[in-house]
This record gives C-alpha cells, structure tokens and sequence, in this order.
C-alpha cells in the first residue's frame, strides 16, 4: 500500500471506530507482539527502492522491501546494511525499524538506530510525517526517527525509511571457537580485554559454549584480530566466510543459522551491565535450561530463545523476580512474545497518546500500566 | 513579580548566585552567535542538581521560562535569553563516577569536554566526541545540541555515547531517560532528548559511554589544486571500506587565515585545499590504511600526501584546524560559523554554489568541513557592527543554507536549530511533520516555558493555536 492509503485506512480506523494492523512479511507475527484483533483493518506497506544514490552511501526505500532485496540491491555497488538483524532474510526493514531488532556481529557494533537517517512514519491521527533526512549527520528539530526507531509501531506505521549504507571492507571474516568452562571463568576475561571486534557467545544446551568473531578490514588487521580472539582461550578455532573481495557476511551459512529464529519461539532481550554478564548468564540458565541464549559481550546483552510452551507472560515475571532478587540491574524487551510491562511514567503513555490519541495503533504492545516513575 | 522570584531564587542559590543588574546580566547577552543579542531578565546559576530542581519548581511555581545554557559556546543562538530566566549549569562540574569496567562515567552538565577525556585517559579511555569547542564547551551543551566534531565520522556524534540522562522537566519532575545498562522496551525518549536545544528540560546528571584510546594513530595531510579533486579523494577513500577517524577539508582562505595566525600548522599556503586524514586503531593494518588513502589522493590529484612523522607533528596538523575558527578573528571581527550538510556526491557543486553566492554578496567565506560526513561549516568573517555587511552576511547566509537544502542535505548537523536556523525549518520539513514536533513538545513542556521560541516555529504548531495562544 502506498503512504496515503494507510493514511486513509487509519482515517476511517478511526472513523469506524476500529484498529489498524500494520504488516510487513509477516514474519514476526507468531508471539503476537502486534495487534492481532481478527477485526482489524491490515496495512502493509509496499516495497521497492525510492532512491539509491551509492556514492553517498545512503538508501531511501518503502518500508515493505526485505532485508534480502536490499542487500542484494547494496551489493551491487560494494555496499551493505550494516546488519544482519535476527530473523528471517524475508523480514521487512520496516519491521526492522519498528522493533530495533538486534543483529549478531554487526558490523563496527552497530544497531539499527545508528543506522536509520530518515522516515515516513503515517501516525495514529492519519497525518503523514517526514523526519529525520537523507545524510548522515542532521540534528534539525526534535528526533522522531529514534522515537519511531523500537516503538513496535504503536506511535505510526514506518512506510518509508532512509538508511546509511556501509562500504564492505576488503576482508569479512568470522572466525569461531569453542570456550571451555562457565561464564564466570571467561565473561571477566572477554569484557577486560575485549579486542575491537564484534564478538558472540553461543550458549545452548549440552553443548560447549562457542566464541564468534567478526574480523574486517584490510588483510594484517584481520589476522591481528583472529589472534586477539584466540589469545581468549578459545579452542578449535576455524575461519568461515568468503575469502576474496566480494565478502558478504549475511550470507555465510553458519551467520544465517545464528540469526534464524525458530517458527513460534519466544524471544527476549535482556540487557545489563557488563559485569554483570556473567550473573545474568547464570540466571537466565538456572531458569530456562533449555533455552539458547546468544551473549553479546560487548553490549553485556543476552538474546533468549526459547519455546513457546512458557506462558510468555509468567516467563517475563519469573525473569524480573528472578534478576529482583540480586544486585544486577537489567532492562528486557519482549521482542517476540509477551507485551512490554512499561514502566511507563507521565512521559511514556502521553507520548502514545499525542501520536495516537485514538489508539488505534498496535493496542495490545500498548498496554500501558501506570506506574510511577519519578525521583 | 522580577523582585519575589529574585528573592526566591536568592533564597535557593545564595545572592550571589543570581545575577538581577544590566551590567551583569549584559555578559550573557549573547552566545556564539554574532549580531544577535537579547538580555535575560535575570539569571541564576545553581551550584547543586537539588538547587537546579528547586530553582526550575520556583520557575513553574511562578510560570516564568527559562533557557538553559552551559558554556555559551553554541553558534546558532540556542542559548540566548530574550527577557525570560537564564538557567547557568556551569557550576555542576563534577565528575561524579568513573567507571572503567563498565567503561562508563556519570558527570554533571558542567562538565568540559575535554576535561572528561583528560580524566579518563589514565584509564586508557577516552569520551570520544570532540567538538572543535571541546577545550571549553561542556558535556551538558553537546547533549542539548547532539554535538558532533571531526572524530564523530567513525565514533559517532554525542548520541551515540550518551546512555542515560537524568533530566528535570519544565515542571520541576524528574525522569530517567535512557538506562546505563541498555536498551529497554520503553520508547527511545533518550533518543529524543539528546539533540531537542533545552526545549525538553534539563538533564543534570549525564552518563556516557566511554571507548578504548587506539593503540596506535596515524595522521596524514594531503594537499589539492581544486576542491573538486579533494571532494573526489574524499569519495574514493569513503568507497574503499576504510573508516577513517577523521576526514576534514579546508580551503585555500582557511588555509591562509591559519598560516597567518598563531596556529600556523605548515599547511602549504598555495593549495586550494587540503585534507586532514586520520586512521586509528590497533597497529595492525594502519600501515595499509595510510597507503591506500594515499593512493586514493593521488589518484584524485593530490600534489602531496604528508604523512606525521612525530606526535608533535600531528599536534601540529590538528591545532591548525580545532583553532582554524580562532585563526578567521584575524580577518574581522566576527564570525559567523555556519552549519550545513549535503549528501557528499554534491560537495563540489554546492561548494561552487556557495562561491557564487559569496561573490555575488562580496563576501568572504571560508569553508572549514567534516568532509566525510558532507557536514559544511561556511564561514564568514565580517564585522556585526557595520549595517550593511550584516544585512549582506545575512542574505548570503539565507541563500546558502537553502541551495544545501535543495541538493538534499540538510541545515544543521551538529550545531543545531537554535534562533538562527529557524526560518529554514519550513522550507526543510511539511506542516505536518513541525506540527508532530510541537505535539511531541507538549508531551515534555505543555507551557513552552523551556527555551521558548526555539528549534521549532511557534505558528507551526497546529494544536497550540487550537488551544490558543499561551505564551
């Protein structure tokens, strides 16, 4: 649907009154994160490019284009999105905006809030609103694209988003291993001498825990790196990923595994300190023994997934009792499964109320519950 | 009314904190703005985050606005105080933690730039974002105005190193935006805050995001006959996969107002322009680096790649350009430092656009720029007292900064909206896209009593006028 039909559709959303459901692939539906009300009306936008321009390394498209589509329109001229986010290839970059879906081994660690420079986001009133722009350094007026950027479309429906473009780096290596031991044996040693590399722990059941490393640059850099990540500890070490110029990362098979999310799986972030990492570790593992849990040690970030026999909303409360019992502070985003329980404070439910005073958007990620939040 | 809210703002700060006289409310006339000024009616200056807290209840409890300032650096009159409160924040200049394992520190707004970097160096860290104001400007100034400086091309501007903000509303409330351990599953209000000029409140406690030093640097300058060739050097190297620290562009009247001043850095006087180019990282593959920017210059046309032999050297090459905005003092009086960014591909002909326009007005600009990020700093030497060169700086001024908007860039990249980008604001976004800016507003400050008349045309706002005018 191009813009103004959703801004139609909204219109008489709230005419009816009704709800509005925005969609992408759909792949990011099974948790339930969005509305799922049978009676509401379905918006999706469309996809395709708006505006390549590769000497500026930036690209402007409609926020239905897969994450596919554009890495293979990037790849043409040397370029990349600087993450692979989680999920599937077909998942649409505007459902990539709208729950800031992490990556694993992006590029320079970057997020997709470092990445988004402009949108067109159709509010819940039905107004259509630009903001942000097309290069990569604008402070003009207040920032709605970050506030759009992980709002799980309750403030507007994303129809089109500018993205910074990356150039691929001569080499594009990931070089993984295995660890020996428990978290509390190597997370100290990762967080204190972390190398400047993108680095991932994969945690799964009766499996030892394995070390990934994202390696770029020019030929001496990369092997600098590999050394750096062996000096961890890290036992059978072995390099994946093309090896000549034409290096894409995102299609490496063992990446794509790690970013696959099984069908109907509940998933959850959960973020702390970094030295907190390995109690965190240690508590997630205590209570989901058989989730998988992907650690980032670098943003001291665990992604859990699990299946989908927990009741998501008493998985969220036996974590926060869990973490409530120790010194870790944490924050957790449910990004596929159980609504946020906001700690939503006089700022939170009004900003969901001036962009969507109907609420007609995304009712049930917008549950809000009050809740003081004041010093 | 002046007389009670005097005395209970003397009564929160002590006496001497609150500045009532013309001569000395006169020294924070303006900022680094030239040829705007506007007096406060007073300004007060809290020593403590509980002082700032009750002296912005006293502010609401009297519906009197304010604006809040830290060092008074900003170049687009964010922090000028026409006839309302000036909030001062430079006397919160603690460094209240420093955390290395975290590599994280809490400061208060008044903290310096660069004394946050010096603090934590020992640390072998460093805050990265470096304003070429950093030796004076404070950490609460570049969280209000999303500063950038010349290593933000592969750092990052200040939002991407702010994690969390303790901020005191317009209504004297607090909230904590952000969270010093991540992500959360509320809305990215830190996001929002960082980069909204004062207008949302006042944050008193920052923390942020600390990065290891490089193990190793290296610094190069490349001299060009034509700006189109350094503009070419510059997209070669970007399209090569190396990030480099930093990439900056001078002209030849910048090159010349450098060479002539105390700050002379050696840059060859006779080129049209020259690029600053750093690489950093760990040892590694810098030699690489170096050489394939080299040739990426050569290519483009460079007459020289000189690469810092020396730590002084490299000092040397970076004072030229920090104090490039220094050096244009010699010239005149004043200076307006402009603040533009275009999508790269258009650097060599909105460079030429700016030429033209510079000619046609008869005055002198001096282009100064964050190259890698197409972020242009036209500046334009004249003096604010004479009539006519205002007007003629003011006029050119106006043309320049629409041709960046129409080649697809945009007017502000680090300096912000302030007073002075405020008429540009509706020829760079619809009616509707300010009016969801004034909604947002509302949600912070319904009364608009913090930083009134900023970032944000007062008309544009759809809903204020339905509510009628509450100024």
């Amino acid at each position: 649907m191009e813009t103004s039909d959703i801004s139609n559709a909204i219109a008489s959303a709230i005419a009816s009154p009704t709800v509005v459901r925005a969609v992408g692939s759909g792949t990011w539906l099974h948790g339930g994160p969005v509305e799922n009300d049978a009676t509401a009306t379905v918006v999706k936008p469309r996809g395709g490019v708006i505006e390549y321009t590769p000497g500026d390394l930036v690209i402007s498209v409609h926020a239905g284009t897969t994450l596919e589509e554009l890495s293979a329109t990037c790849a043409v001229s040397g370029q990349m999105l600087a993450i692979a986010p989680y999920g599937s290839p077909r998942s649409t970059i505007g459902a990539v905006v709208a729950t800031a879906t992490a990556a694993p081994l992006a590029y320079d660690d970057l997020a997709i809030r470092d990445l988004v420079l402009g949108l067109t986001v159709v509010t819940g009133t039905g107004d259509i609103v630009r903001v942000g722009g097309k290069v990569v350094k604008n402070v003009a007026g207040f920032d709605l694209v970050r506030l759009n950027t992980g709002a799980f479309g309750t403030l507007g429906v994303i129809t089109e988003v500018n993205l910074r473009l990356h150039a691929k780096p001569s080499m594009d290596h990931v070089v993984t291993g295995t660890l020996d031991g428990s978290p509390w044996d190597w997370v100290p040693r990762l967080i204190a001498n972390r190398a400047p590399l993108p680095m991932l722990v994969r945690l799964a059941p009766d499996e030892p825990a394995q070390l990934f490393a994202r390696c770029t640059g020019n030929g001496a850099r990369a092997s600098a790196l590999r050394g750096i990540m062996q000096s961890y500890g890290v036992r059978n070490a072995f390099t994946v990923g093309p090896s000549d110029t034409s290096s894409a990362h995102e299609q490496v098979p063992m990446i794509a595994a790690l970013r696959h999310v099984p069908d109907h799986a509940l998933v959850l972030r959960i973020r702390t300190e970094l030295s907190g990492g390995d109690a965190m570790l240690e508590h997630v593992r205590k209570l989901l023994p058989d989730a998988t849990l992907l650690y980032n040690p670098s943003r001291g970030s665990v992604r859990v997934v699990t299946d989908p026999g927990h009741e998501d909303d008493v998985l969220v409360e036996q974590i926060e009792t869990q973490f409530g019992r120790t010194p870790v502070h944490y924050s957790l985003v449910a990004e596929q499964g159980a609504p946020p329980r906001h700690d939503t404070s006089h700022v939170h439910a009004p900003i969901k109320r001036a962009f969507d005073p109907h609420g007609v958007l995304n009712r049930r990620r917008a549950t809000f519950t009050p809740k003081p939040y004041v010093r | 009314m002046r007389d009670a809210l005097l005395a209970t703002l003397s009564a929160i700060v002590g006496p001497r904190w609150v500045k009532s006289r013309a001569p000395e409310l006169v020294a924070y006339d303006a900022d680094g703005l030239p040829g705007y000024r506007a007096l406060p009616n007073l300004a007060v200056f809290p020593g403590t985050q509980s002082e700032v807290v009750a002296v912005v209840k006293a502010l609401a409890a009297a519906g009197v606005s304010f604006v809040p300032r830290g060092a008074g650096t900003g170049l687009s009159g964010g922090a000028l105080a026409n006839d309302v409160v000036l909030l001062g924040l430079n006397r919160l200049t603690q460094i209240l933690r420093v955390d290395p394992v975290n590599r994280i520190a809490v400061v208060e707004p008044g903290v310096v730039n660069a004394k946050l970097s010096r603090a934590v160096a020992p640390y072998g860290l460093q805050y990265a974002p470096d304003p070429s104001s950093q030796s004076v400007c404070t950490i609460g100034g570049n969280v209000a105005e999303n500063a950038g400086g010349p290593h933000c091309l592969k750092y990052g501007v200040t939002l991407n190193h702010v994690v969390e903000c303790l901020v005191v509303l317009p209504d004297g409330r607090f909230i904590r935006a952000g969270s010093a351990f991540g992500e959360s599953d509320e809305y990215d209000v830190l996001g929002l805050f960082v980069g909204s000029e004062g207008c949302f409140g006042v944050a008193t406690e920052i923390t942020v995001r600390l990065v290891p030093l490089p193990d190793s640097v290296h610094t190069m300058l490349a001299d060009f006959p034509s700006v189109n060739a350094a503009a070419r050097a510059v997209s070669r190297i970007v399209a090569t996969g190396i990030v480099p620290a930093a990439l900056e562009m001078m002209d030849n009247a910048t090159i010349r107002a450098v060479e002539a001043s105390i700050y002379a850095a050696g840059y060859p006087t006779d080129a049209a322009a020259v690029l600053l180019c750093e690489v950093d990282g760990i040892a590694d593959g810098l030699d690489e680096d170096v050489a394939i920017i080299r040739e990426c210059c050569m290519e483009s046309g460079a007459r020289n790649v000189l690469v810092a032999s020396t730590e002084a050297d490299r000092v040397r090459l970076w004072q030229g350009r920090k104090k490039a905005f220094g050096a244009m003092g010699r010239i005149a009086p004043s200076l307006v430092v402009q603040d533009a960014v275009v999508p790269r591909t258009r650097l060599p002909d909105v460079l030429e656009t700016i030429h033209e326009i510079a000619t046609r007005y008869g005055v002198q600009v001096c282009n100064v720029f964050h190259a890698g990020d197409g972020n242009l700093h036209p500046n334009i030497p004249y003096d604010a007292n004479d009539a006519d060169a205002s007007a003629r700086v003011h006029a050119a001024m106006s043309e320049i900064m629409l041709a960046c908007i129409a080649a697809g860039g945009t007017i502000t990249g680090e300096h912000g909206v302030g007073l002075d980008k405020l008429p540009y604001m509706e020829s760079l976004f619809t009616a509707e896209s300010l009016s969801a800016m004034c909604t947002i507003r509302d949600v912070f400050d319904p009364d608009r009593r913090a930083n009134p008349g900023k970032v944000v045309p007062v008309h544009s706002c759809k809903e204020w006028h339905r509510g009628g005018n509450r100024a």
